[in-house]
Formats: C-alpha cells, structure tokens, sequence
C-alpha cells in the first residue's frame, strides 16, 4: 500500500535490487556522458578509472566552475572521513579544512600538494561547497524547513 | 514500520537534493523519521561546551543515535561511518535548534499547539481523566472506541460533562 497524502512520505517498500538495476543503467549513460567530456583532455581519467572510482565510492561527481572547461571529479565526504579531519584539528582553520575536505574527496585532478597551491584561489573553497552539499550538510536555516511533524 | 502509527512524538527530516549511501547503493529522497530531545537530555547537552571538532562530531553522533528511529521504506542497519558526512551533523544540528526552541519560546509554541487541538482532542483527554486509563493508551483507541466511551460518560455524569461544556464555552 503507499499512503501519499501524510506530508509527502511514502511508505511504499524499496527494492534493492530494482534500485541496483536502474543505478547501473544510469551509471553507465553518465559514464559514457564524462568520457565525451574529457575527451582531448591530457591526462583524463579512462572508463576503466571511473569505473574503478564507481566500485570503490559507488557513485562520484563532476563539476565545473563557472561552467568552464574545467572539469573537477570527486566524491561525498563520509563520517569516517569527517571525523578523521575533525580529529586533525584541521577544522579550526577555515583554509586547513577546505584543503583537507578536497584531499579527501578530489578524485581528478589528483589533489597532489602542488596543485593545491596553484589552483586558482577560489577553487578549493569552491569545490568544498560542492563536496559538502552532497555530502547533506545543509544550513541551519534551511535544515529547520525539512523536519516536519508526522 | 507502519508510518500512521509512530506516534504524536515523531518527526520526519528529508534531504530533496542528497543522494545517501547505504549498504553500497545510492538512495535518494529518503525520509529519516526522528524525535526530538527530552528535556533532561537538552539539559545534559547544554553542559558540554566542546572546544575540539572531533569531540562535536562525537556528540552530534550521540544525539543522532538517541534521536534517530527508522529510515522509511529500508529495514537495512546504516552504517553511520559509511554515510554521507552530513546527514548525522545536519540531523544531529536541527534536532538541537528544534529542542532548544521548546526550552526557549514555551509559551508560543504551548500557544502554538494549543491552537491546533481538535475537539477529539479534549474528548481523548477526557475519556483518560474519567475512565481513569493513561492518556496514551486512549490515544491508541480506535475512534469509535473513543466515542462510545465518551458517550458513556456524558450519559453517565451529566453533570459533570454540563460543566466541562460550560467551562469550554466560557474560556473560548
């Protein structure tokens, strides 16, 4: 049975594998879709790369900024992660935390020490927003409008 | 689960534009159905005044475990640590801000939900003071249950059930 109209929730049971089926269909049209994009591009990731990065991660994403050429891959960030950059310190500086989110999650461009410090300034801090909307860390302001009595 | 009998307690949190990993698949448009604070768990938690990232993070996992029920539709245990990083510290976050809102603004929100009671509202409440029977248990009653247990009683104690009725008409 699927009850509709208790605050937009369904109770409607989810099927793993139905869920695996249609995940790999679009995985692969996604796939397919970023290597025409990387196409030309010296040192782009090959299928083989995303497909590993689709094993390992399960899902990953590109962006870009401003819409320019530049393509950026990466991940979510998980708990463990997080908490092993909580852990470090790094977050009580603003700039240590940008870099240590984007180490953790960049899949290509490899985030090596040297592009971290030649990338355009507004890179890292932009691609930490990215990486951390993903990952659900939502404003407060917003958080507050999707908890809802049931 | 059966999401028409969580009970007045629960509350729900989505996240529209999140896929989340559990158990190596990607889901989206997930419902996590939550419950606020007690109000001694409020109190223990105003007394941490954490200064280290690690020891926040650890305190948003113990809220998110102590608040968290169920993800509608999935029976699988999540793995906490294999989860978007989010989901526990936004979860964890609004559950604190809504809880903190209830220690801090009582009278609106007493005002708040008094506005929205019903009139089966005051019937449950009368039929729990007059039949002597926990208010949550008559909240479990089935509505005709709850009706002929009302009806009983205004046969039973006209009086009483006239002056209720009066002092409802007169506060209103």
């Amino acid at each position: 049975m699927e009850v509709k109209n208790v605050e937009g929730i369904t109770t409607s049971k989810v099927d793993p594998e139905e869920i695996q089926e249609v995940q790999e269909n679009q995985v692969e049209d996604s796939i397919s879709m970023l290597l025409d994009a990387l196409e030309g591009i010296s040192g782009a990731p090959s299928e083989a790369d995303l497909e590993l990065w689709r094993s390992i991660h399960g899902q990953f994403f590109a962006s870009s900024i401003l819409g320019d050429d530049n393509i950026f891959i990466w991940k979510t960030l998980k708990r463990n992660e997080f908490k092993q950059i909580a852990g470090s310190g790094a977050m009580n500086d603003q700039l240590l935390y940008e870099d240590a989110v984007v180490r953790k999650c960049l899949l290509w461009p490899k985030p090596r020490p040297e592009w971290l410090v030649t990338t355009d300034a507004g890179t890292i801090p932009t691609l930490f927003k990215q990486i951390m909307h993903k990952s659900g860390f939502v404003p407060d302001d917003i958080a507050v409008t999707l908890i809802k009595p049931i | 689960m059966n999401i028409l009998s969580l009970g007045e307690d629960k509350m729900s949190i989505s996240f529209p534009d999140v896929d989340i990993s559990i158990g190596g698949l990607q889901y989206s448009n997930l419902v996590f159905v939550i419950r606020l604070l007690t109000y001694d768990e409020v109190l223990r938690l105003l007394r941490f005044n954490t200064k280290s990232g690690l020891s926040d993070a650890l305190i948003e996992e113990d809220v998110f475990d102590l608040v968290f029920d169920k993800i509608l539709g999935i029976d699988e245990p999540i793995d906490i640590d294999d989860i978007e990083a989010g989901i526990v510290s936004t979860i964890s976050g609004v559950v604190q801000a809504e809880s903190l809102k209830h220690i801090y603004s009582t009278e609106a929100l007493v005002s708040q939900y008094e506005n929205e009671l019903s009139g089966l509202d005051s019937i449950q409440a009368i039929v729990s003071r007059y039949f002597n029977t926990p208010y949550d248990e008559v909240r479990s009653y089935p509505v005709n249950k709850l009706l002929k247990r009302f009806a009983l009683f205004k046969s039973t104690f006209p009086a009483e059930a006239a002056l209720i009725s009066g002092e409802k008409e007169n506060g209103e």
